[in-house]
Formats: C-alpha cells, structure tokens, sequence
C-alpha cells in the first residue's frame, strides 16, 4: 500500500538531510533545482475563441504558442511528494550504479585511467578510476535498498 | 520487512561508503563521463575500420591513459595527455582528445569536452605555443553532461549557443539523464542530441552509430 503524500515528504525531508551529512550536497541540490524548475511541460490546445484569450495571466509561469488553427500553452506542474522522493531516488542510482557500471566498462578497455589537472594549483584534484569497480557487492546492495524503499513507498 | 525509515537510514550508510570513496562528486563524475564518450568514438572508429593507438602528445604510444581534469590546451606537452590516433586506410590521419580548447567562428577559444581533428590541425597547434584548433577542422565535437537529476533547460540553450559557433552539424550532445523540453528544443533546431547514454543503455549504442556516420562522410569527402 502507498504511503501518504505527508509521509513521502517527511521520508524525503530525512533522506536529504541525511545526504547532506553523509556528504551528498551536490546530488540534493541538483534534485533540489529541478524540483523548483517544476514538472515537464505539458501542451494543451485550447479552442480558438474569445473567451481562451481570457487564460492568458502575465504572471502565471505559462509561455503561450500559436500554432496552425488552435493554440498551444506549455504548462509548468509542480512535482508531487512521491515525484520527489522519486527524484531523490533516481538521482542516487546515477550517482553510484549508473557511474559505478561506466567505470566497470572503462576498465574492461583500458588497464589503467587517470586524471590529472594540466596545471598544478591549489586544491588540484586527480584521481585513478578503481573506486567503484572493487566494491560491486555495496552497489548490489544499494541498488536492492533502493528498490525496497520504492517498493514501499507505492504500493 | 524494514520500514520505509530504516531504509533510508540504511541507504545513507551506503551512500556515505561510496562518498568516502570519491564519489557523487560532480566534477570527477564529468571527468569520467567524458572519457566514456571518447572510448565510444574509439569504438565507433575501430567500427568504420580505423586502426588505433593511444599516444602521448610526443607521440609516443602509451597503454595507461591520462586525461585534463579541466579543460586545456591541445599544446601542452606537460603532463603527457593521451589522445587516440585514428588512422582509415589511404585517408588522412586524425586524433581524438578529450577536455580541449577549440577556436569557434568568432575566434574566441572554446571547452570542447571530446574532439576529433585532422592530425594535421593537431600537429600546427603542438607546434606553436598556445595555438587553438579551428572549428572548421573538426569532424567530431562532443558536450558531455553528466547530471544527478533530470538535466536542467538551460543545458539546452548552452548547446544550441556552441552549435553556433561551431558548425552545428559536427556537434553532438551526449548526456546520461534526459528531459523532454531539452530534447524538443534541441531537436527543433535539428541538433545531434543522444540521451541515457550509459553501458546498459540504448543511447550509447545510437551514439556509436552517430559517430559512425560522421567517420563514413569523413570518408567519403577525403
């Protein structure tokens, strides 16, 4: 059975804050960000009458379009609480699976990657890929602890 | 069964693993996505019946492969960068370098994250200092964007503004996530647009055969 719009909030709240801590921040405020960006945009014709001219709001967030005999307004939806906890979800599995299977195939092309910066200044980051490929057993995991707590969350 | 709270606590404790490990940081995800796309040109020219070998700006042939964290210049010897040689047989030679900089239609210097150039061009550039490869050598200019979350609109707007400055029909937009109003604008203008690109994904076998296609037309013109 799916859990409430009030409860997927709160789980979304505490696997944030959570991320936050555990060092995640980049990944919460991409999700973040497209949460405030709002749902994809939906195309709605609407009947070419004097009255449809009524629907146009300055101020709402609607791009209005003309095309051919109707007319088409590109909508702006926010996400459900559920979508969020989605989101969260998703972007956790292309943060670790998704990059972990990329290393996985790299390396069975080439023995050894790296990455260096050109010039040598402060707080230059280089690194070697090895992280993901030796550690499939918690990406098993994850991906499993992902699929309950979806499982869970819609029923 | 866990609840839905012990669960997130549980995910947490992984993801803090992996974090401790380097990852889910954005800039080395790019890196290592970059690389991807040009070992998928690799493929796709080993496909078209390229030979290939992995050399060191002194053109030395190397087997460890060493890539920019951040953009440069195709000039700079130091660290040896590896970039791949491709050769077709009886065509001219070209090379495939990853994070350098490109001198668009305005003259002004551009990131290109993945770039396939005559060896010739390439050669001009290691020979003077700080000398940018013209965007009208380019066969292949891939942006790569490697995104957490669905990928923003703006992506949309940056890669139409590159596809003017360079010639738009050598660019591609290669990234792992997706988003329809991305894909729309991008395919209203007629760009070369590939999504999901991943090893389990279809995107990275249609990219392939993207590239394909631009090393057949290399081809044929040379």
């Amino acid at each position: 059975m799916a859990i409430s719009e009030v409860e997927a909030r709160r789980l979304f709240e505490k696997l944030a804050t959570q991320l936050r801590e555990a060092g995640a921040s980049t990944l919460v405020d991409q999700v973040i960000d497209e949460i405030a960006q709002g749902k994809q945009v939906v195309y709605k014709t609407v009947a070419r009458r004097r009255a449809a001219r009524q629907l146009q709001r300055a101020e709402a967030d609607e791009i209005y379009v003309e095309r051919g005999k109707g007319r088409e307004y590109a909508e702006t939806l926010d996400y459900s609480a559920h979508e969020r906890l989605d989101l969260l979800l998703e972007a956790l599995e292309r943060a670790i699976l998704d990059a972990q299977q990329i290393e996985s195939d790299l390396l069975k092309r080439y023995s050894k990657v790296r990455f260096v910066p050109e010039q040598q200044v402060e707080n230059a980051r280089s690194f070697e890929l090895s992280g993901f490929a030796k550690h499939e057993r918690e990406v098993e995991r994850l991906r499993a602890l992902i699929a309950d707590l979806r499982t869970q969350t819609t029923g | 069964m866990p609840t839905p709270d012990e669960l997130v606590n549980a995910i947490s404790g992984v993801v803090g693993t992996f974090v401790g490990l380097g990852a889910i940081a954005a800039s080395a995800d790019n890196d290592r996505f970059e690389a991807y796309v040009w070992s998928l040109v690799v493929r796709a020219a080993i496909a078209e019946g390229a030979v290939v070998t992995y050399k060191n700006p002194l053109k030395v042939a190397v087997g460890d492969l060493l890539f920019r964290t951040s953009p440069g210049s195709i000039s700079s010897k130091s660290p040896s960068f590896t970039h791949a040689e491709i050769v077709f047989p009886g065509k001219p030679e070209l090379e495939a370098h990853v994070g350098i900089k490109i001198q668009g239609k305005s003259r002004v210097p551009h990131e290109c994250d993945v770039v396939v150039l005559p060896m010739s061009e390439a050669d001009t550039c290691r020979a003077a200092e700080n000398l940018h490869p013209r965007h009208s050598s380019l066969v292949i200019a891939a942006e790569c964007k490697y995104y957490y979350s669905n990928l923003p609109f703006r992506l949309s707007r940056e890669f139409l503004g590159l596809c003017k400055e360079m010639r738009a029909v050598d660019c591609y937009f290669a990234v792992n996530t997706s988003k329809e109003s991305v894909e729309k604008v991008l395919a209203y203008y007629r760009c070369h647009c590939e999504t999901l690109v991943l090893p389990t994904a279809a995107g990275s076998e249609t990219l392939v055969h993207a590239f394909r296609r631009a090393f057949r037309d290399f081809k044929r013109l040379n």
